[in-house]
């Protein structure tokens, strides 16, 4: 039964349109290649700048539907001849391309060891600890574990204190580990935890002054940690009523009681933790709303912050800079394309190393490197293939690529092969080869030089894996 | 330093061809709430994007088309603001084929609905096209369930009113 009376003639009425827009929509999604070109012109004829986003999403809806299963977003923007002249109008084309050489399996002077199976597939962010363990804590944080580079063996440690995701992992001065906000399927999170190696528990500490997920966190010089940005965004759960009677509207039933969206999306918000006290205070705010942006502290205690996704859900092209002595903001020069999702490193140079990430639908193939000395972004090359995997920093100043998609035409799947970018040469040169194809779930570089990569999705269903390696650069 | 992986893709592999499963329902409801063609499609994008970027959030993974709706609602009337900067107000050009013999009566039905505001669009399109409660619509788009009542109830009788009706 409905909540709300409705007259018959109208019901009928709305119930004939509602069919009529499903059948249109249904016979429209099935016929996007041929409406995609009308789109495109209508679109720039009519609607100038969003009407490129419209061609944007006629392709993404192309790529969603055409794509194997495990092969999201398709390919890379600048590889989709169709739209590009109107993805040009949009927003600026990416970086020109530096082509790598092909990549073969096994070349390279590093080398992959398998090393002990995780406790759990349930992984996520890692942690160096203080003596050299790596905790990992994934999405169900009641499960986190502890690699032991000596024994090379994974073991369960104490659970954090409620079940969800959370949204950032940050060490301490002290040792311990800050877990910041994160979410469940209900809502974000404002509180925090610390974890303790010593005692191998969570503990709970301060309250965010605004709950979030997605935000950056980084540890400043002083021991404080900045906390900038994220969403607010609460889906709620809606049950599975309404999707068995999605195509029957008005038939179905009242579900149980469930909580629903609350709250603004994206926040330009920023708050410091002091370990200190255990609280967090607000600081500056950013000059735009960034979820998932990519933020590194600079060798001079600043914090570049870059990119994101604004509150539009467009990829932010802007970078700006937190001063942690005024507690301030300030912009600096955009990247080259936006994104967010991706990975920044600060490199021994100085200078950061920006990877990965997505504009929207379609994973980034092109490398860009932030110079704080002239606060411009220049581009550094681009990798074959439109994904990698998370990338981490070596010891002697170089980045290791592991895994990854595959993008390019005629194939797709996850890889194993690996490469190496060296910021001397500005150039990406291919290493050993995982044992397992992988997008890979963490890497983490250990005391002694080694990197452990552990968990990621591979082949199969579900293809969470547990297995780990460790490279030798 | 800070890397924020795509989780959506380490975490949930078939999210994309399940998206495109959804792609009709999603697009003719955007459809009815901003009646607008290429707005609709836009709104849809969006949607995916969210979805992508959050869908390994979502526990219950069989009611995604809900939480998609959900989503899509809430940012179809959320884009009226910023649609404004744009000055988007062009005539409103359907390219909706016709569909059976009440295609007449559907389209003033349309023009009726152009009188609403968005958010009792919303309201509409998600109580018919996804049959949801009252309580749910009021859910999906962050409102009270007697601000639902009040837009239903209201814009039902506008629409009565436009259609002449009774």
């Amino acid at each position: 039964m409905n909540d709300w009376p409705i007259d018959g003639a109208l019901d009928r009425r709305l119930r004939s349109l509602v069919d009529e827009e499903l059948t249109a929509a249904r016979v429209d999604a099935a016929a996007l290649p041929t409406r995609s070109t009308t789109i495109r012109t209508k679109g720039l004829g009519a609607f100038a700048g969003l009407g490129a986003l419209a061609v944007i999403a006629i392709v993404a809806v192309l790529l969603l539907r055409s794509v194997p299963t495990n092969q999201i977003g398709g390919a890379d923007e600048s590889e989709s001849p169709g739209s590009s002249g109107a993805l040009v109008n949009a927003s600026p084309s990416a970086p020109a391309v530096t082509q790598t050489p092909a990549l073969s399996p096994a070349v390279g002077p590093g080398t992959f060891s398998p090393t002990g199976k995780m406790v759990s597939t349930d992984n996520g962010m890692a942690t160096l600890l203080l003596d050299g363990r790596v905790l990992i804590v994934g999405n169900a944080a009641t499960s986190p574990e502890l690699y032991d580079p000596k024994t090379g063996k994974f073991s369960p440690t104490g659970a954090a204190l409620r079940d969800g995701n959370f949204a950032s992992a940050t060490r301490l001065l002290d040792g311990r580990v800050l877990f910041v906000g994160g979410n469940d399927s209900h809502t974000t999170f404002g509180t925090a935890q610390l974890y303790d190696p010593k005692t191998g528990k969570f503990s709970a500490t301060g309250s965010l002054i605004t709950g979030r997920m997605g935000q950056t966190a980084t540890l400043l010089p002083d021991g404080r940690v900045l906390i900038a940005g994220g969403d607010t965004f609460n889906y709620g759960s809606v049950g599975n009523y309404a999707v068995a009677m999605a195509y029957r509207p008005g038939s179905g039933s009242g579900p149980a009681a469930r909580q629903g969206m609350t709250g603004p999306p994206m926040l330009a918000s920023a708050e410091i933790y002091d370990p200190k006290t255990g609280k967090f205070s607000v600081t500056g705010s950013m000059t735009t709303e960034r979820d998932a942006a990519g933020a590194v502290l600079l060798a001079d205690g600043r914090v570049l912050i870059a990119g994101g996704g604004n509150e539009g859900s467009a990829a932010v092209q802007s970078a700006e800079i937190y001063n942690p002595k005024t507690g301030k903001f300030t912009p600096t020069g955009s990247m080259l394309t936006p994104r967010y999702g991706f990975s920044a490193i600060l490199l021994s140079s100085g200078r950061v190393l920006i990877s990965g990430g997505t504009g929207g639908s379609n994973p980034l193939a092109s490398l860009e490197m932030y110079d704080p000395k002239t606060g411009k972004f220049s581009s550094a090359g681009s990798f074959d293939r439109a994904t990698s995997g998370t990338p981490v920093l070596l010891a002697d100043g170089r980045v290791l690529f592991a895994g990854g998609f595959d993008m390019t035409d005629g194939k797709s799947g996850y890889l194993a092969a690996c490469e190496l970018f060296d910021p001397t040469t500005g150039r990406l040169s291919p290493t050993g080869s995982m044992a397992s194809a992988r997008l890979i779930g963490s890497a983490t570089l250990l005391l002694d030089g080694r990197v452990l990569v552990a968990g990621g999705v591979g082949v199969g269903d579900p293809g969470l894996l547990d297995s780990a390696e460790i490279y030798q650069p | 330093m800070v890397s924020v992986s795509l989780a959506h893709e380490e975490a949930w592999p078939e999210i994309g061809e399940m998206l495109a499963e959804h792609g009709p329902v999603l697009l003719a409801a955007a459809r009815l709430i901003t009646l607008n063609d290429v707005e609709a499609e836009d709104v849809v994008q969006v949607t995916f994007e969210i979805a992508l970027r959050r869908g390994h959030t979502l526990r219950d993974r069989g009611s995604l088309r809900a939480w998609l709706l959900a989503i899509e609602a809430r940012e179809a009337v959320r884009r009226v603001r910023s649609m404004r900067r744009f000055l988007l107000f062009v005539p409103h050009v359907h390219d909706v084929a016709a569909v059976g013999p009440g295609h007449d009566q559907s389209l003033v039905l349309r023009d009726a609905l152009q009188a609403l505001p968005r958010r009792v669009r919303a309201a509409i399109a998600l109580h018919y096209l996804a049959g949801y409660s009252v309580r749910d619509t009021a859910s999906a788009l962050g409102v009270s369930e007697n601000t639902v009542k009040t837009q239903l109830k209201t814009g039902l009788a506008r629409l009565r009113e436009e259609l002449g009706d009774e």
